[in-house]
């Protein structure tokens, strides 16, 4: 059996755990796939959406994640991924803003 | 998310893999979302699903029964996946009750959603990779009976045969443009 990580609520930085994505985890979910050539496509991924790459909006976020997915297919799957967590992130947000919880 | 989680996902090959089928063709679709309810039917749960567990994410890519899980939205984090589990192992991922399992009762698919019973099927592609998930859920515990998850695991084959009638542009000879920059 595998023990996926499920962080009780409050015990990181976003609702269960989940911090809404940023330029750094778009980062790092590239290497994870890419590895040596990662600064290469990152580059070309900041030079197409005209960031630096140091930008920490959410605006910043949405034009990577739609660099990516109309990048190659691999890429575009990564882009596809962090766009479902900042959905999620998101709509839990909005959840508990709506109950209240300072979680 | 999980680096370490994140890593075992993020594999190349399985990636490549997933990215040789079309998975926004609307047939595809609508043959997905019919089998997931063909389930459901056969295994009298209200909710069945197909899955597709990306890097750090699953994409629902079929369903039947799933209005208001997830909050509408497009698939959830790998980490709150049951289907990830599924993925990781290559074998059938059964939950009776997530509300008494260690591993899930704190998930907020179980906490907020209200899951309850998980059964999850992997799809196992001709050369061996896992794409994702054919599962069945319910907001009630259940336990699961052999045939209940030999039914699951055939659907599953059904769910792969339907994604390889739908290849992807990048099905044949895929190579990222990023390797030709030189």
């Amino acid at each position: 059996m595998i023990d996926l990580p499920h962080p009780p609520p409050g015990a990181s930085s976003g609702p269960y755990g989940l911090p809404r994505p940023d330029l750094d985890e778009a980062h790092q979910a590239l290497a994870e796939i890419y590895a040596e050539i990662t600064d290469r496509i990152w580059t070309q991924i900041l030079h197409q959406t005209g960031l630096s790459g140091r930008e920490t909006d959410p605006d910043a976020l949405d034009r990577v994640i739609d660099a990516m997915k109309s990048s190659d297919p691999i890429t575009a799957l990564c882009g596809r991924s962090l766009e479902i967590r900042v959905a999620a992130f998101d709509a839990i947000a909005t959840d508990r803003e709506l109950i209240g919880s300072p979680a | 998310m999980s680096t370490l989680l994140h890593h075992r996902l993020a594999g190349r090959e399985r990636l490549e893999a997933l990215a040789r089928y079309d998975v926004d063709d609307p047939h595809l679709k609508q043959q997905l979302d019919a089998i997931a309810m063909r389930t459901a039917m056969h295994l009298h749960m209200p909710t069945a699903l197909t899955t597709l567990v990306l890097d750090n994410a699953t994409l629902i890519a079929g369903a039947h029964g799933v209005d208001g899980w997830m909050r509408g939205g497009p698939g959830g984090p790998a980490e709150w996946s049951f289907c990830a589990q599924t993925v990781l192992t290559g074998e059938p991922y059964i939950v009776t009750d997530a509300s008494r399992d260690p591993m899930q009762c704190t998930n907020p698919v179980v906490e907020l959603d209200g899951l309850r019973a998980y059964a999850g099927a992997p799809l196992i592609t001709s050369s061996g990779q896992v794409l994702g998930a054919h599962c069945v859920i319910d907001t009630a515990p259940h336990v699961f009976s052999e045939d209940e998850i030999a039914e699951l695991q055939a659907a599953a084959t059904d769910v792969v045969v339907a994604f390889e009638q739908h290849p992807s542009r990048y099905s044949t000879e895929y190579r990222p443009s990023f390797f030709n920059l030189d």
